[in-house]
């Protein structure tokens, strides 16, 4: 028989040894690499049970993105049609004002923005022929001013969905008409503009409220049950040793990977569901071209942090209470 | 690699290895548990169960322990107290002289992992793992490196009968078969104490008496302390003592041979 404890004299151990408190040492801090390997395991044998929590998160998540990315995509789309728009009641305008377009010489001065390039798509389409440059020999039908060109508050094509011919005036050189675009916008224009952008933030700020909620709930539902169904697993591995510190840890890896791969694919499914329901009412052309893609993939990878950080905030709270458990406690719960 | 991969031989052992660290460590104390004044009360809102009402005991190294008495009792109370799988609301638990209310969570964690072994009724076996992994599974928590647990625990297994079946999840076993791999597993980290709740209590006869054997063999060979709670009277035959439990208070305490138990033949 040894006569020294056979742990010590395997190797690996004689560091444990060295924090003993009197009789009693101190459990190792297990590599990380072996609560992936039980996480792993777990998911794999329970992958019936993983993939209705899975599920659950990719739902929330995709609800969150569908709501988010729809935001987008209808802002885009009401931008774009507000814009044509106003170009159809300028080509509209000028060709009351000039006769047909076909073969009219106009001169822009500014920086057009996006709605104004629609404009000037419509009447290149009309026949106009459009030109910045002034010194251009043949005679200019008319001047169309954009914007850049003065006080920073001005009324553009997009913002102005009050086109009116008031904006137009005759120029010093007969026949020629000018069209700015690049006036300050009056006092009631900006009030109105403000009032509307404030409405539209406040409608923006709830529904994503809202939907963050029922996600959130939706979540922490998912994996609230996901850990308190494992509190008799969670009490066997603490009979067997294992440190509260080791079981959080297996629950964060869990939640993460759940997290990140609910978020992915529910962000995908999200996008793909607010765009194909954009794309069926408006049209898909319409819905590619006036998308802000950049906006949405920020918000794709928004959502899919949002989806790691509620998966494991869900997730951290139980197993702190089951990391924290009397073993027979949890040994005794059945859910 | 998985640091629980499967061995590729798992029969090619190291048997002095494995004979070296499944020694009885000898720390000079004959005794190895020591129970004073324990009392343990559930609360609920309405009323108050007094599960103990004051059990003491003391086992002795090397000793084949029955706690039996009916069903509530406190068997299970006095199990998990002795087990430092929970507090008692007086008395102390001495385990191999250290008094365990002293211990902080990570403490108690290493006592577990190292002193006690656990036998269930229901096995819990953890069955995302193959039995292999699950006897190794305490080996990994006591910092073990992995051959040498993987070793350990296939001839762990081989021992207790189950060498055929170490790559078999508990599912795809019988209910004997995964009481024998929970004794392999309980066997782990080479306790001082074996404590058994109920083991045979899942078990039809045969396999029950297979079990208690089995249980008596180990602690007979490798000197293991073994103290079951049971109502199981087949143990009456193994045990080196049996204490007789009643409303909380331990009753009797003596070699079967000499108590008159309720209920025995």
């Amino acid at each position: 028989m040894s006569t020294t404890p056979p742990a010590a004299t395997a190797s690996g151990l004689n560091s444990t040894d060295i924090n003993q408190v009197g009789d009693i040492g101190r459990q190792p801090n297990l590599p990380v690499l072996i609560a992936w390997e039980v996480v792993t395991q777990g998911i794999r044998i329970r992958l019936g049970r993983s993939l209705v929590t899975l599920t659950s998160v990719a739902l929330g998540i995709a609800f969150l993105a569908s709501i988010l990315i729809g935001q987008v995509v209808q802002r885009g789309v009401q931008g774009e049609r507000d814009a044509r728009d106003v170009a159809i009641r300028c080509v509209a305008a000028l060709e009351a004002d000039l006769g047909q377009m076909t073969g009219k010489r106009l001169l822009t001065i500014g920086a057009p923005d996006a709605a104004n390039q629609r404009l000037l798509e419509l009447l290149v389409a009309a026949g106009a022929i459009v030109s910045d440059q002034a010194q251009d020999p043949a005679p200019v039908a008319a001047t169309l001013l954009f914007g850049g060109l003065g006080p920073s508050s001005t009324v553009s094509g997009r913002v102005a969905g009050s086109f009116t011919p008031a904006q137009i005036s005759a120029d010093p050189v007969p026949g020629r008409v000018i069209i700015n675009f690049n006036r300050p916008a009056t006092a009631e224009e900006l009030a109105a503009q403000a009032d509307a952008e404030y409405r539209n933030r406040a409608r923006t700020a709830w529904i994503t409220g809202i939907a963050l909620a029922v996600t959130a709930i939706g979540i922490t539902n998912a994996m609230l049950m996901s850990v308190t169904e494992r509190f008799r697993e969670i009490g066997t591995m603490k009979c067997l040793g294992a440190m509260g510190s080791f079981i959080r840890r297996v629950f964060v890896i869990e939640a993460c990977l759940i997290g990140v791969a609910g978020g992915i694919s529910g962000a995908l499914l999200g996008m793909l569901a607010s765009c194909i329901s954009y794309g069926v009412r408006y049209g898909a052309g319409m819905v590619m071209t006036s998308t802000a893609w950049g906006m949405v993939s920020l918000l794709l990878i928004g959502t899919v942090i949002a989806s790691v950080v509620l998966s494991v905030t869900a997730a951290v709270y139980p197993a702190w209470v089951a990391a924290r458990m009397r073993p027979a406690n949890a040994l005794r719960s059945s859910v | 690699m998985s640091t629980l991969a499967l061995p590729e031989s798992p029969h090619g052992l190291n048997h002095q290895l494995v004979d070296e660290l499944l020694a009885v460590p000898d720390h000079g104390s004959k005794i190895v548990v020591r129970a004073v004044g324990l009392t343990k009360v559930y609360r609920t809102a309405s009323h108050e169960t007094h599960a103990l009402r004051g059990a003491s005991l003391t086992v002795k190294r090397g000793e084949y322990i029955a706690i039996m008495g009916p069903s509530g009792s406190g068997k299970s109370t006095l199990f998990n107290l002795v087990g430092a799988l929970s507090r008692p609301t007086s008395g102390k638990v001495y385990i191999d002289q250290v008094d365990i209310a002293q211990l902080d969570h990570d403490e108690l964690a290493w006592l577990r992992c190292r002193k006690i072994g656990y036998i269930f009724q229901t096995y819990n076996l953890l069955r995302v793992m193959t039995c292999l992994e699950n006897v190794m599974l305490p080996m990994a928590f006591a910092g073990l490196d992995s051959d040498t647990a993987r070793d350990k625990a296939a001839w762990l297994l081989e021992r207790v009968g189950l060498g055929h079946r170490i790559l078999h999840k508990p599912t795809e076993l019988s209910g004997g078969q995964q009481q024998r791999c929970a004794i392999a597993r309980a066997l782990a980290n080479s306790p001082d104490i074996v404590l058994a709740d109920e083991p045979t209590g899942n078990l039809d006869s045969r396999t029950g008496e297979e079990m208690i054997a089995l249980l008596a063999q180990l602690q007979h060979d490798l000197g293991v302390t073994v103290i079951s709670a049971t109502h199981d009277h087949k143990m009456l035959q193994r045990a080196d003592r049996i204490l007789w439990i009643q409303d909380g208070l331990i009753v009797k305490d003596g070699k079967p041979a000499d108590l008159e138990l309720p209920g025995a033949h």
